[in-house]
């Protein structure tokens, strides 16, 4: 047995042969099964589903990011201070609300559809942001501060060239953060009739079609994977080199 | 250069009396003068340091910078004229080094081109090679490196003065040294009046040309360092200058000041009847023998000859005790001195030319005097 475990660390090609034959099996399970054959029947749905998945993923997250850093830097602000701790134990409470709920309860307000969705996932995926963009703005050393001041910056330079810039790394782990959420939740949204993937899982749950079921949870966990994939990336290139733990060498 | 009026700072405790952190602290540094603020922990000391590019509000009192009321400047353009260094040296992490020493002068819109030429100077100064270092980032730097570059940061925009807060005081010991070498250097070629926060009573003495030694808020005395180590105002000072404060002196007089007034100097190929009498004639003992080019190759000594007239100065050289350098402080060469057992040593020049000698007694007399200016000459 320990042999077989030297193989299998040592080996790269013995692992790759193992995927393939997983890969394989899964193949030969999903034609078995007439996997294959439902999704080819659906294929347009399925694309048009994931088109509008995108879509509402998309404009919620980047949404949802300007807004939550905007206000992470409100409550950063000396004049907005006192305020700043009643505000993030609000964002804490909310967080603490299930997204079940945070739909149902904005579906009351604003109806079904689209629209309804749009809010709902902004609200999920603005938590982690306005909470990291504010920490992470906090957190900047203070001698760092005192450094930017007695230089003679004013209290905006020094938030534009000294604060934002080091506190980018862990705005960007929020943004990574909230679009997990964001892509999690996506699903639930076919509850308020807003087109998403979750269309097959709903519908696989209530007519008892595991294949259905099946297409629908695999194409979200890949929407979830490749998203944060896209979003590692961009924080690879996007974020400068000093203050990217990344790229440190 | 700047001077300090009855500058007095509380601090408002709610419920408390006020904390007193400086009362009536008044005064002058001039042009080019390093003034190092010494005191223990909570003497008021950083608060008076900082009373000065107002990022602390002085309760009351008034601040001159070359005769112009700072009250009448706002903080702003105030600070960007004063070079402002501090012991967490706060670089940011986001810049490279070329940004991090350019943030003032880019901050007053000069010229990037010429501050980005002035960025590799500076960083020439303290022996930072600019091809290696522009690009990179603090974080890949060492932390005395990182000093430097907050030091010449500090210099980049061509300040008159300068603030220090403990610069030198997260840095090992060893590398301490020479960057406070490296600083008196940059300094004597730069001409900046700087006022440095220091706790470190030899880190004062070393590099200061005034020290004004705070307790609780008061400027206890303020004077040239030989003074306060000759001459402590009161019994806080003499104990916070320490029992060896005598000891302390030595490192503020160089050789080249203490050097006997007559150097006996002899060649190899001297008849000694002559040198003989010449030593008795300056009641000296000991001669030193130079080579041709003027270098220190040995010595004799009155006892070594036994009264021999006929000889040559070559049939009786000793080895030398050791020798020391001209520049070097007399800490140094009584140190040198015990080393080698012995209570003289040969001063040399930089190319090792022979330039007289120096011995535990003018030292030892040299401390009972009072205090001395810099360049005064055993009489």
């Amino acid at each position: 047995m320990n042999y077989f475990i030297e193989l299998f660390k040592q080996s790269k090609s013995f692992s790759m042969f193992l995927l393939i034959v997983l890969v394989f099996m899964f193949g030969v399970y999903s034609e078995a099964s007439g996997l294959i054959g439902e999704f080819l029947d659906t294929f347009d749905d399925w694309v048009y589903l994931l088109k509008q998945n995108v879509l509402i993923v998309l404009a919620s997250g980047i949404t949802a990011s300007f807004l939550g850093i905007a206000s992470g830097i409100l409550m950063t602000r000396p004049w907005f201070k006192r305020y700043s701790e009643a505000f993030s134990q609000g964002f804490n409470i909310l967080s603490a609300v299930p997204t079940l709920a945070i739909l149902a309860i904005i579906m009351t307000i604003t109806g079904i559809g689209f629209k309804s969705a749009f809010l709902g996932l902004v609200t999920v995926t603005i938590l982690p942001v306005v909470r990291n963009t504010y920490q992470g703005i906090s957190e900047v050393p203070d001698h760092m501060i005192e450094a930017a001041r007695g230089q003679g910056m004013t209290d905006k330079q020094i938030l534009w060239k000294v604060q934002i810039p080091n506190a980018l790394y862990v705005i960007s782990a929020g943004i990574r953060t909230g679009f997990a959420l964001n892509v999690g939740t996506s699903p639930l949204i076919t509850l308020i009739a807003a087109d998403s993937l979750g269309e097959y899982i709903f519908t696989g749950i209530q007519l008892n079609e595991f294949n259905s079921l099946l297409i629908g949870s695999i194409s979200v966990a890949a929407l979830a994977i490749v998203t944060d994939f896209t979003l590692s990336k961009l924080q690879f290139w996007l974020l400068p080199k000093g203050v990217n733990p990344q790229r440190f060498t | 250069m700047i001077r300090l009026e009855n500058l007095t700072k509380h601090f408002e405790v709610p419920g408390k009396a006020p904390v007193i952190a400086a009362s009536n602290v008044s005064m002058e540094v001039g042009k080019g003068e390093i003034c190092i603020f010494l005191g223990p922990s909570g003497c008021g000391k950083t608060t008076a340091l900082k009373m000065i590019n107002k990022l602390i509000p002085k309760t009351s009192g008034k601040i001159f910078i070359d005769e112009t009321d700072i009250d009448d400047l706002d903080p702003i353009t105030l600070r960007r004229k004063i070079g402002y260094v501090i012991q967490q040296i706060g670089l940011f992490p986001n810049m490279t080094i070329e940004e991090n020493i350019c943030v003032v002068p880019d901050l007053l819109k000069m010229d990037k081109k010429e501050s980005r030429r002035k960025a590799s100077e500076l960083l020439e100064m303290v022996n930072l090679e600019p091809k290696i270092f522009l690009k990179r980032y603090p974080r890949e730097l060492s932390g005395g490196q990182q000093q430097r570059i907050g030091v010449i940061r500090a210099l980049a925009a061509d300040p008159p003065l300068m603030l220090m807060d403990e610069p030198f005081g997260a840095i090992d010991p060893i590398n301490r040294e020479v960057i406070q070498d490296e600083f008196l250097k940059m300094n004597a070629e730069l001409g900046k009046t700087v006022l440095f926060v220091s706790h470190d009573i030899d880190e004062a003495i070393k590099m200061g040309d005034k020290i004004a030694i705070f307790r609780e808020g008061i400027l206890e005395q303020c004077d040239t360092p030989d003074e306060i180590l000759a001459n402590p105002a009161n019994s806080f000072i003499k104990e916070f200058v320490g029992t060896d404060r005598s000891l302390k002196r030595l490192k503020l007089i160089n050789v080249i000041d203490a050097i006997m007034p007559f150097r006996m100097e002899v060649r190899a190929e001297d008849p000694l009847n002559k040198i003989t009498k010449k030593m008795q004639d300056h009641n000296a003992h000991i001669a030193v023998v130079v080579g041709p080019r003027g270098r220190a190759r040995g010595y004799i000594t009155v006892e070594g000859i036994k009264g021999d007239i006929d000889g040559l100065v070559g049939d009786y050289i000793d080895h030398l005790p050791g020798t020391i350098h001209e520049n070097d402080n007399l800490h140094d060469a009584v140190s040198q001195m015990y080393a080698h057992g012995t209570d003289w040593i040969p001063v040399v020049a930089d190319d090792g030319t022979y330039k007289g000698y120096i011995t535990q007694h003018t030292v030892a007399s040299l401390l009972g005097e009072p205090p001395r200016k810099p360049g005064d000459k055993i009489g």
